[in-house]
């Protein structure tokens, strides 16, 4: 244990789980690969359908 | 060993913690306290600010590397006490060993911050053989050593394999990767300072990583210190 101006108490130095969870976070490795927007084969229906249920486009008051 | 969660999302938490003082402190000036030592006092957990200190390597340095100066008495007591809480042991990964080897010379140096640089025990043999993309990998997760006056092997390395470097910089920004796209640009940047042969262009890097990709805020600060290595910005002061 050392004798530390900056610390009240003495830290214990770490178990093995404590050093493990460490090197886990300096060794993390590289993140998965973020997929790109696909096609969806199921979206279409959603899609169709919300454009066919959409209100029409307002006219002017003189086509009216 | 079952790696349990806990330790890790703790310390985990800490890094972050630790990580946005640092990116504070890179804008603001030092506070007379200390960074790291600041952070490890106001601590609820000493243990796991001691271990985000032992995760960010040299990196707790960056505000002082970065300015030109020697980091102050208390955050290199700070980093003794986190290098004497976790001490590197056996069998573990180079990287580990290496960045522990990096923040025990900081603050072992006596005068200025480029004086004399120790060679560190690891060398980085087992990186001069392996293929580009394990290369990148490693070099990822070294990023914090792509600081100036913190020489090593590995940034001698990093400057001879350059092509490699920004191969994996590409590789990166294409699986969308940002953190490691932010490392790795580290990397190239001090190349590129270095007189690199084959220098990337990273004003694109660094625009679409600081649109897309500050999702962290150890991330946050690994782009700020990329901005402030990127020949653009050294040309411009």
């Amino acid at each position: 244990m050392s004798t530390s101006t900056l610390l009240s108490r003495p830290v214990a130095p770490a178990t093995a789980q404590e050093q493990a969870a460490v090197t886990a976070l300096i060794s993390a490795p590289e993140a998965a690969v973020s997929g790109a927007p696909v096609y969806a084969p199921e979206a279409a229906g959603l899609l169709l359908s919300l454009v066919l249920l959409s209100p029409k486009e307002p006219k002017e008051p003189g086509e009216r | 060993m079952p790696l349990s969660n806990a330790p890790v999302a703790a310390y985990a938490a800490s890094v972050e913690s630790l990580a946005e003082c640092l990116h504070e402190a890179l804008r603001e000036p030092v506070p007379s306290d200390g960074v790291v030592a600041g952070h490890v006092r106001r601590a609820a957990d000493t243990k796991a600010a001691l271990a985000a200190v032992r995760v960010l390597g040299p990196d707790v340095f960056a505000p002082a590397l970065l300015a030109g100066v020697l980091p102050g008495p208390l955050d290199r007591e700070a980093v003794a006490e986190a290098l004497r809480a976790f001490p590197v042991g056996p069998g573990e990964p180079v990287e580990a060993i290496v960045l522990a080897e990096a923040q025990a010379a900081v603050i072992a140096r006596p005068e200025r911050p480029d004086a004399g640089t120790r060679q560190h025990r690891t060398d980085a043999r087992t990186l001069a053989d392996a293929d580009w993309v394990s290369f990148a990998q490693c070099l990822a997760r070294m990023s914090p050593l792509a600081l100036p006056g913190c020489e090593s092997a590995v940034a001698e390395l990093a400057r001879r394999r350059s092509l490699d470097v920004s191969r994996g910089v590409v590789r990166a920004m294409l699986r969308r990767d940002y953190p490691t796209a932010a490392r790795l640009a580290r990397w190239s940047a001090l190349v590129n300072g270095r007189g690199a042969a084959e220098a990337l262009r990273l004003e694109p890097v660094v625009a679409h990583v600081v649109q897309c990709g500050s999702s962290s805020a150890r991330m946050a600060l690994d782009v700020a210190v990329l901005q402030r290595l990127s020949p653009a910005r050294q040309e411009e002061g």
